[in-house]
């Protein structure tokens, strides 16, 4: 204590603000501020004073929502959509992770680079893709028709299974680093172990490998469900008329009625579902896990 | 009596790599016997392939006189602890040890005498709740220990299971995994690169280099009579006399060094005069000769040198003699009263008797 007395008195006789140590910290501190500031915390603000205020404060548009039913089954399509496009990335995803996980390290960083490439395309333009290959005389079709599978082309585009596909193939390398990077951490000898001990390769999967990567799956399904939520150029693009999420809605709002006070009402809607996902997320499996304190 | 697992001409390529080459071996029920080696001579292998992690590509494997070479892992019945213990983070310590009795349908109650009796055995009673990673290192070897043995196995394979704790738990444990192998009546294959752990434990040592076994024996006989220069290097501390044979008489050979100095070993049979060879002497095994050592006139080989270093190591001193230029030989004696004259650069005179002197070629 006396030693902490003798040092804090040469702040005070040079007296300037820039020689406390508190106030460097926090000048380091500025620019990530400024950043949040202007990145989040100003727009989901004036979100939200725009859906509440016109110019009195009001529920209305809130309540609009509530009472229309239109927006209510689109919120839970949105759901829908998002619950199982996760489910099929992680079907796809897992075993890539699984597979690169065993791969020499030569083939797996072909396949690593191979993936993080995919998140350089253009959503358009992957979706685009989808549309060449799905439609009425696109490839599956003229394939299947030429094998003599099936006498008329099968409806692909337009519907929950072209929206499912198109989702699906965007979400499947946000899926696959996660679950990648857990089993990464989880030694190989606990797979040998479990076989020496007896069990059989299906019993080492389940009972080993499948519940050490689960964090993984838990932090990728969160990841890709929360996108999932918000997405809109697949399902404007691959969708049918009954495969609109509520971000298509807010689009529809925002460019075509302008009625911003209620496309902000949509959006702070979505923002909530997102956040209950997250919270019931953190409740059971914890959100450290997220940035990769992984609890052993 | 039949030998329990045999190795018989067993070959392991990885890549253009030798890393097991024609090995045969031969263990009997209740043996504990070491591979012992520098890294990269093989014995992890002979272990894996022991394990079924690996298949050899030539030779086979025999358990109890049946062909195991390529049977899966699984099917064996062989026990092992791993290096870094692979302890199921996720499941609790008697989940750990129920591991193996649940993936043979042992029934519940069995279960849960078996895993009790097994932390008692490792001395770890009322740890069944905990998790691996609520353990410390030595507790974590333990606990793998009593899951490898819980399902009674015919053969343990232990993969280097003391190499990551301290020295003092190490010396512990050594003699636990010993008094458990003999009262369990088990037969241990180990894996270390620690002559001292391999020398304490084992009934019989395999020296392994370069996916050949070296020398298979006994520890006093490989640490007393090693075959080559390698043995003689890796087990144990030598000095080392390169020379060439010179005359051999009725009962001694004579060794002479560039330098000239002449060294007597026990008659080499084989002494073709003019052939390279190397003298290898324990540092324990030579004296400092004093006026008051008895007989001393016996000691064939006495070299007058002088003392570069002396090296206090505990029980023992180690003076480093140099004999002539660039002959230096280490001489160990014990720590005592007696020992206190010798100063660094000081004349000293040395000498070793005939048998304690080894020619290798």
């Amino acid at each position: 204590m006396e030693a902490a007395e003798n040092i804090m008195p040469v702040e005070s006789a040079s007296g300037s603000l820039w020689h406390r140590p508190a106030f460097k910290q926090f000048i380091l501190v500025v620019p990530a501020l400024l950043a949040l500031f202007l990145l989040f915390v100003y727009p989901i603000s004036s979100i939200l004073i725009k859906s509440l205020f016109s110019p009195e404060f009001t529920l209305k548009h809130y309540l609009y929502f509530l009472k229309t039913p239109l927006y209510s089954r689109v919120l839970w399509i949105t759901f829908q959509i998002s619950v199982l496009s996760t489910l099929s990335a992680l079907v796809v995803g897992y075993p890539i992770a699984y597979v690169l996980r065993r791969a020499r390290p030569g083939v797996r960083n072909f396949f690593l680079l191979a993936i993080t490439l995919s998140f350089m395309i253009s959503l358009l333009v992957r979706n685009y893709s989808w549309i060449i290959v799905l439609q009425r005389s696109g490839v599956v079709n003229s394939v299947l028709t030429y094998l003599g599978l099936i006498d008329s082309p099968f409806k692909l585009l337009h519907n929950k299974l072209g929206v499912m596909v198109g989702m699906t193939h965007i979400f499947v390398p946000y899926i696959v680093f996660p679950i990648y990077s857990v089993m990464m951490g989880i030694d190989l000898n606990l797979e040998k172990a479990a076989q020496n001990l007896g069990a059989s390769r299906w019993q080492t999967f389940w009972r080993i490998s499948f519940p050490l990567s689960l964090p993984g799956i838990g932090a990728g399904a969160l990841l890709v469900f929360i996108m999932a939520l918000g997405f809109f150029i697949t399902p404007a693009l691959l969708g049918g008329r009954k495969e609109q999420m509520i971000s298509n809605l807010i689009q529809i709002q925002v460019v075509d009625l302008l009625n911003w006070p209620f496309a902000s009402a949509l959006s702070v809607i979505l923002l909530l579902a997102t956040l209950v996902v997250f919270a019931i997320y953190n409740r059971y499996l914890g959100v450290e896990r997220l940035w990769g304190g992984v609890k052993t | 009596m039949g030998y329990q697992l045999e190795l018989i001409n067993v070959s392991k390529l990885f890549g253009d790599v030798r890393a097991v080459d024609d090995v045969s071996l031969s263990i009997q029920h209740g043996e504990f016997l070491t591979l012992l080696g520098p890294s990269g001579s093989g014995k992890t292998t002979s272990l894996n392939m022991i394990a079924g992690f690996e298949i050899p590509d030539r030779g086979e494997i025999l358990l109890e006189n049946e062909d195991i070479t390529t049977v899966a892992p699984n099917d064996r019945g062989i026990g092992m602890v791993f290096q870094n213990y692979a302890l199921f983070p996720h499941l609790a310590v008697s989940d750990n040890i129920a591991f193996p009795l649940k993936m043979r349908k042992t029934p519940g109650h069995t279960i849960q005498q078996a895993v009790r009796e097994a932390l008692e055995l490792v001395k770890l009673p009322g740890f069944g709740s905990r998790y691996p990673h609520q353990l410390s290192g030595g507790q974590q070897q333990r606990i793998a220990l009593a899951r490898a043995i819980v399902y009674k196995p015919k053969i343990l394979l232990m993969d280097e299971p003391l190499g990551a704790l301290d020295k003092k738990l190490r010396d512990h444990m050594r003699l636990e995994i010993k008094h458990l192998q003999e009262s369990l009546d088990i037969t241990v294959i180990y894996v270390t690169h620690d002559q001292e752990e391999a020398l304490t434990m084992s009934d019989r040592i395999a020296i392994m280099n370069e996916g050949k076994i070296i020398q298979l024996d006994t520890p006093v006989a490989l640490y007393e009579s090693p075959a080559n220069l390698f043995v003689a290097d890796f087990i144990g501390e030598s000095n080392f006399l390169k020379g060439q044979f010179a005359e051999t008489d009725d009962v001694r050979t004579a060794v002479e060094t560039a330098e000239g100095l002449k060294v007597w070993v026990t008659k080499f049979n084989q002494a073709a005069p003019g052939e390279a060879v190397s003298v290898a002497v324990r540092p324990e095994k030579i004296q400092i000769l004093t006026a008051d050592v008895p007989d001393a006139n016996n000691i064939a080989n006495q070299f007058n040198g002088r003392i570069e270093e002396i090296i206090y190591v505990g029980e023992a001193r180690i003076y480093r003699v140099s004999l002539a230029p660039e002959v230096l030989v280490d001489v160990k004696v014990q720590s005592g009263p007696s020992a206190q004259n010798f100063k660094v650069g000081g004349d000293i005179t040395i000498g070793w008797r005939i048998r304690h002197g080894l020619a290798l070629t």
